[in-house]
């Protein structure tokens, strides 16, 4: 409060005689973008996801946005990056802000990521390796490859990283980026089951042994027993070749 | 007063008794308008402090992680543009927190009795500067509004009681040198009363178009729907800070990795 009485002060003047607060103008406008948003949101009648799609096809950068959400969480569709990214990105086309932060965060986010595991993988980092493999597997982030997917499965597997054994195992059943060998599939199997490891089957843990068990019942017993041959030979190398 | 009644009065007379009434009017009105230029001040300064203190203070919070991750990205990926955009977060984050907890921040929701109401009325109506008979008496008023300001916003009834007496005993003694005299001084009055109101008016929509008020706003707007703003903000923005803690742990992992 001022001592003057802002009674008798010109229209100008009486502004900065007010007991308003101007300093938390920056924060009173943000607190506004943030209600028109949620306001926004309360509005809006609750687009079932065809809807979106709709209107995203047809062009709207919010509803592109939306659905690029929809494919990154899940939401309604199956998780597809390519797909959030391909909506993000028309969205960021059209100005839309939200989506252009998102991809940006995104790329840089991933970019750093793809170097660091790059950069571990080389090194001999056997979980790094596998990440990377996987990640080529499946083509998230970097270019789907399933060559190079089993050359980094190999290289942890042969460390001795009982998921890798199983994926480089499962990679040689169906011939992904190796030629097909079933030996050498039922080979890494039995190795991935002697360390007593588990993989999530439709969010479900299994011991890799159980997959074994049921894998072996159909295989031809001539190749199982080559495959135990050559697990019982197998030793892991610690240092992997450069 | 009585002499007026038993007698017909002069034309001037007829014009000065008008005026009087008129200038009353004015009086009423001005006080009644500043009356809700003072509420509706207090009210959105009380609105501004507790949307600082339930949101404003989560953005700071939120703009600290984000100044951290900023920070840390800077580190494992040191560039000019990562360093400047880590300064920028920083310069943010100290921003925002000087907002958030500023002296704005304390001030708390305000609810004048009636009774309270009616002496600042009083108060205005009687007091106010606009309709003073010379310049001493215009400082003497002046003086008076300021602290009746002061008592009604600190919902002070005694010290309003005590500032219409001393009113009271004071001047209201103003005798006029004729008629022609008095009708002057409250021509003028009401003139500068008129004018008066009329800034009070660009003040109280200039008010209503600051973005407190606007906020305010859409707050009611969002009660009438059933929604509670600042509840639904404070937890919009909880998420956010959410999501940065867990960016900042996955970069701090990263960091950690790296080492």
């Amino acid at each position: 409060m001022t001592d003057e009485s802002p009674l008798q002060v010109r229209p100008k003047d009486r502004d900065s005689a007010l007991s308003l607060p101007r300093v938390s103008s920056g924060l009173i406008a943000r607190g506004r973008r943030d209600a028109e948003a949620i306001a926004r949101r309360a509005s809006e009648p609750i687009h079932p996801l065809s809807e979106t799609r709709r209107l995203a096809e047809q062009g709207s950068a919010d509803a592109q946005n939306s659905l690029g959400y929809a494919y990154l969480w899940g939401r309604g569709v199956r998780v597809d990056h390519a797909e959030a990214v391909k909506w993000f990105s028309m969205a960021a086309e059209q100005g839309n802000w939200d989506s252009r932060v998102t991809l940006l965060m995104a790329t840089e986010l991933a970019e750093a990521a793809r170097k660091w595991y790059r950069g571990a993988a080389e090194e001999g980092n056997a979980e790094a390796q596998y990440i990377l493999a996987t990640a080529h597997r499946t083509g998230s982030g970097v270019l789907e490859d399933y060559a190079e997917a089993a050359r980094w499965y190999r290289r942890a597997a042969e460390q001795g990283h009982a998921a890798a054994q199983y994926s480089l195992g499962g990679a040689y059943f169906n011939g992904e980026g190796v030629p097909q060998d079933h030996v050498q599939a039922y080979m890494w199997l039995i190795l991935a089951a002697a360390r007593g490891a588990t993989v999530l089957v439709d969010w479900q843990e299994i011991a890799i042994s159980e997959i074994l068990s049921e894998v072996a019942e159909k295989a031809p017993p001539a190749q199982i027993a080559g495959a135990q041959r050559l697990a019982r030979t197998w030793k892991p190398t610690h240092r992997p070749d450069k | 007063m009585l002499r007026s009644i038993t007698r017909r009065l002069k034309p001037e007379e007829e014009e000065l008794v008008r005026k009087r009434e008129e200038l009353a009017a004015i009086r009423a009105t001005l006080a009644e308008r500043e009356l809700e230029l003072v509420d509706f001040r207090s009210q959105l300064a009380a609105f501004e402090g507790r949307y600082l203190r339930e949101v404003g203070a989560l953005y700071a919070e939120l703009d600290e992680w984000n100044a951290r991750i900023a920070e840390l990205q800077a580190r494992l990926h040191p560039s000019s543009a990562s360093q400047a955009q880590a300064e920028q977060a920083r310069k943010q984050a100290r921003q925002t927190y000087e907002e958030a907890h500023g002296e704005a921040s304390e001030s708390r929701s305000f609810t004048p009795s009636p009774e309270l109401k009616r002496m600042y009325r009083e108060a205005a109506k009687r007091i106010h500067p606009d309709f003073a008979a010379d310049p001493a008496d215009r400082e003497r008023r002046t003086r008076l509004m300021a602290d009746a300001n002061r008592a009604y916003g600190a919902g002070d009834a005694e010290a309003l009681q005590r500032i219409l007496d001393e009113y009271e005993e004071g001047a209201e003694a103003v005798t006029g040198e004729g008629i022609g005299a008095e009708l002057i001084r409250i021509i003028r009055q009401a003139s500068q009363a008129k004018a008066h109101l009329s800034a009070i008016e660009q003040e109280l929509e200039a008010l209503l178009q600051s973005g407190t008020a606007l906020l305010m706003k859409q707050a009611e707007e969002r009660e009438q729907m059933g929604g509670d703003l600042l509840a639904e903000l404070a937890a919009a923005v909880r998420e956010q800070i959410r999501s940065a803690k867990e960016q900042y742990e996955s970069v701090a992992k990263q960091e950690a990795n790296c080492a």
